[in-house]
């Protein structure tokens, strides 16, 4: 019997910026923003016995267009690569499926905007729905993969949100609350998820902006991100899943190289407390690296 | 042509010369510039709605935007003009904040470039 795990089951994060969260940054009416971000999600451990292996490879796309100078759309597309390995015995069973995910697509509403000469706070509360487009049904030799090993959910899930976003031209610090419902789908329910995010992006290079003028070709940030995840426990058939669930913090250290019309970005997401229920899977690390540019 | 009918049309030319030199942001060569500041540009990547929006403004030649003085120069093809309102419209459709707006006088426009 697969031990359950905690595996998250959607596109991770909601990324518009920084690196891990949103931002209530502008989109330009009739402005597109692309961004791809790979994310590599490891963890290991051994277990009253069993040593259990868990890799998840992300590829999520990310667009963004910005209907007026207050509204902005997004959807995000995963392609999601989950395998779970288990030695028991000295008998390896390995389980892993491959494919397009689900759809996240949501709104950003900028309701509060103060502008300054170089910096400016705003913010903008978010709405959206994850759509199940990826395969939910996915089988081996074992028969059908649990429900956190699918590619997509099978689910149709709400998510709402708030984020805050005060930017200078030496730093830019963003904060954002979200919730995600999630409902059920072929007998199984990932648990809803509450998250608190932070974001200190500072600037780097040019050390000082003295004596600039015109453009600045480019900036270089240091990232330091915050990220509080609670997830309530899956339910199989109804029943809560003793072995899903819990609360993590992790910290994420990064960098980015700005321009004006592309950024280049990437850090490890570091576990600080790992608070999970019964026989759930800790995160080792998480990789996350990619790229936006606008048009 | 008699007489005071040539002189109207010599003083009609001096003064058109004159005028012409003293029009607030138009060069000998008939090209505006104009400067307005943006508050709430913080970052380069913020320069793009900027760029976007104000060059969808017809008869636009180019656009320099100053990151730390939060001002952004536009200047025109020659012989056309920008007014204020299209500026300040372009700048809040791009989700800044305009402020002044002015027109730049020709001895201290920059050599315009793309």
């Amino acid at each position: 019997m697969i031990v359950m795990l905690l595996v998250s089951g959607e596109a991770d994060t909601l990324c518009a910026a920084p690196i891990t969260l949103n931002t209530a940054m502008p989109v330009a009416e009739g402005e597109f923003l692309f961004r791809e971000q790979f994310i590599v999600d490891r963890s290991a451990d051994t277990l009253g016995g069993v040593a259990r292996d868990r890799d998840v490879f992300v590829s999520e796309s990310l667009l963004g267009y910005g209907v007026n100078r207050d509204l902005a759309l997004f959807a995000i597309l995963p392609y999601v690569d989950k395998s779970l390995d288990r030695v028991q015995g000295g008998v390896r069973s390995s389980r892993s499926a491959a494919d397009i995910g689900d759809l996240t697509l949501f709104a950003r509403y900028t309701v509060f905007r103060k502008d300054w000469r170089g910096r400016t706070l705003r913010l903008a509360p978010f709405v959206g729905v994850q759509v199940p487009t990826g395969k939910d049904n996915e089988t081996d030799g074992l028969g059908r993969l649990p429900g956190a090993l699918q590619p997509g959910s099978g689910s149709a899930d709400a998510l709402a949100g708030m984020v805050l976003t005060y930017s200078t031209l030496d730093f830019q610090v963003d904060a954002q609350t979200s919730y995600k419902a999630n409902t059920q789908a072929n007998n199984f329910e990932f648990g809803d998820v509450f998250r608190l995010d932070a974001s200190l992006q500072y600037r780097l290079w040019p050390r000082s902006l003295k004596g600039l003028r015109g453009r600045i070709p480019a900036f270089v940030y240091g990232v330091l991100e915050s990220n509080f995840i609670h997830s309530d426990n899956n339910a199989v058939g109804g029943a809560e899943d003793p072995n899903s669930g819990g609360s993590s913090w992790f910290l994420f250290p990064g960098l980015q190289y700005v321009t004006e019309r592309w950024v280049v970005e990437g850090g490890v997401q570091v576990p600080v407390i790992q608070d999970l229920n019964g026989t759930g899977l800790a995160r080792d690390y998480i990789v996350r690296a990619g790229f936006r540019f606008n048009f | 042509m008699t007489f005071r009918s040539e002189w109207i049309v010599k003083i009609a030319a001096v003064l058109a010369v004159l005028l012409l030199g003293a029009a607030p942001g138009l060069a000998q060569d008939g090209q505006n510039a104009y400067k307005i500041h943006v508050d709430g540009l913080s970052c380069p990547f913020c320069d793009f709605g900027i760029d976007k929006k104000l060059g969808e403004i017809k008869g636009v030649e180019s656009i320099d935007i100053d990151l730390v003085e939060g001002a952004v120069i536009i200047t025109m093809l020659p012989g056309k003009v920008l007014t204020e309102t299209v500026a300040r419209q372009a700048v809040e459709k791009a989700g800044f904040t305009p402020r002044d707006f002015q027109p730049v006088p020709p001895a201290q426009q920059a050599p315009a470039h793309g």
